[in-house]
């Protein structure tokens, strides 16, 4: 794996926006930087495709190690009235895209190291799958590239369209900046290609119908199923958190499915070092503070939001952030590669339910964060 | 590969042209459009000024909005239009906006932990 610096197409800005990705700079910055690549061998490639799916496999594992364990449950600060229904969701398995990114560490010569699995709202999507393929066939036709998540999304929506309702509901919530917008925009079209038919809706236009006991859209149109780009762990939460559980027991489709808020909360990471010490994919994790080098993670916590590393007693970074109530995790430090000055990927390895589909890489200081760079990859040799 | 992204790229051309994507929380109409009222000037279904303005009388009428119009629930009073119509073809309402707002929905329970959620690319 090599970082190598190219030149930017001249519009690109357009070039990106006419695709969709409008936030593609922030701060007079570019978000989308295509003034590097990454360029991975075929043999780093299967490397990461392979410890992808094995981590995925020891997911399946942890989860169901936590679902048997409201003592678990409980130190992912889950509320108890959602363990039932957690429960039946990991058992019953609903129709799902049981899409996910693994964030990885991967220096090109050890084995990649799990940092942490975003399961149930991630995004860095449309990006992946589409602004960076379109990149490469513009910039390097010739050259691969390991990105197969579009036909993983569209095919994944057509296997399970004969089990969803005639209408899914697709939520986010109103943001200036068009990510959330648009990211969901793009979910309906793979939705649309796979044969199921969607309608967009905001999270805070979803309505209860007392008489009915039903969720309802902004027209009070029923809710039959929704797929939201909003954490469980919020909505777990908040004032309709009693009618959501009323909602999941009439058997109404919520996507991603509620256990996700297992396999998504840092609590999973002690979890899986536990059930597999010594994993080479996996880095030391605990509930308590380690003596090593290591960073804090809120069990709850998104783009990096208050997760500090800790060396030799000091702290040595820090991101600011409204996280933390539930509690820590430490991961021991995993020494990112520095490919060019202030610059460390961060692997994003996608996966569709269960089957690794792509690759996406962020560029950031020593913790990601909301100031990441999205840096294309090609796949040559 | 290609990619069919027009529900995409009708998002990202709202966001680019108004700042931030606002989705309606009500129907708007796309085209000059008639909606029918009763004789208190709230909305009623089409049919009722179909099948009394053959007949005449119920006090029901037709009510012409402009294109851009916000369309009033059933049972809302209409505003911002005319009982005359102007010059140009008028449609009707699309079928979906012929809606009751019931009074026994509540909203706002959703939303309140993350003004914006993913515009930090985690």
């Amino acid at each position: 794996m090599i970082r190598r610096t190219i030149t930017p197409r001249p519009d690109w800005q357009a070039l990106v926006e006419a695709e969709g990705l409008v936030w593609h700079s922030a701060d007079g910055r570019p978000y989308w930087d295509e003034s590097a690549c990454y360029v991975f061998t075929a043999d780093q490639v299967a490397e990461i495709e392979t410890a992808s799916a094995e981590l995925y496999r020891l997911f399946l594992a942890a989860g169901q190690a936590v679902v048997d364990s409201d003592d678990l449950l409980d130190r992912f600060a889950i509320p108890r009235p959602f363990h039932a229904a957690i429960r039946a969701a990991w058992e019953a398995e609903p129709p799902a895209l049981n899409i996910g990114r693994f964030d990885l560490g991967y220096d090109g010569r050890t084995p990649p190291k799990l940092f942490e699995f975003n399961c149930d709202t991630p995004t860095a999507l449309l990006e992946a799958a589409v602004v960076q393929w379109t990149w490469k066939e513009a910039v390097f036709p010739h050259a691969g590239q390991c990105n197969g998540l579009h036909e993983a999304l569209v095919a994944k929506w057509a296997d399970i369209a004969p089990y969803l309702p005639a209408t899914v509901h697709v939520a986010h919530v109103e943001d200036d900046a068009g990510e959330d917008s648009v990211t969901t925009a793009y979910l309906r079209d793979t939705a649309r290609a796979g044969g199921v038919e969607t309608v967009p809706l905001l999270i805070d236009a979803i309505g209860w119908d007392h008489d009915r006991r039903c969720f309802v859209d902004a027209d009070d149109r029923r809710i039959a199923a929704c797929w939201k780009l909003y954490p469980w762990e919020w909505l777990a939460q908040e004032a309709f958190a009693p009618m959501l559980l009323d909602s999941l027991s009439q058997g109404i489709l919520w996507m991603e499915p509620v256990w996700k808020m297992i396999w998504s909360n840092k609590a999973i990471l002690p979890v899986l070092w536990e059930l597999f010490p010594g994993h080479p994919n996996l880095l030391p994790a605990s509930f308590t503070i380690p003596a090593g080098d290591a960073v804090a993670k809120p069990l709850l916590s998104r783009e990096g939001a208050n997760v500090s590393i800790r060396r030799g007693g000091t702290i040595l970074a820090e991101r600011e952030g409204e996280y933390g109530d539930e509690g820590y995790v430490y991961q021991s430090l995993y020494p990112l590669p520095e490919p060019a000055a202030g610059c460390f990927p961060v692997l994003g390895s996608w996966m569709v339910d269960g089957a690794p589909a792509g690759i996406g890489i962020r560029e950031d200081g020593l913790i990601t964060g909301n100031s990441a760079r999205f840096v294309p990859h090609i796949i040559e040799g | 590969m290609t990619f069919d992204l027009r529900i995409t790229i009708g998002v990202a051309a709202a966001v680019l042209a108004s700042g931030c994507q606002r989705q309606p929380e009500r129907w708007t109409a796309d085209r000059d459009t008639a909606i029918c009222t009763d004789r208190s000037g709230r909305r009623v279904s089409d049919d009722q000024c179909s099948q009394h303005n053959r007949h005449g009388g119920g006090g029901f009428g037709w009510y012409y909005l402009a294109r851009n119009a916000t369309l009033p629930f059933l049972g809302e009073r209409a505003r911002g239009g005319s009982y005359q119509p102007g010059a140009g073809r008028y449609v009707r309402a699309p079928v979906a906006s012929a809606v009751t707002r019931t009074g026994a929905v509540s909203r706002g329970g959703f939303g309140g932990s993350g003004r914006f959620f993913g515009s930090g690319h985690a």
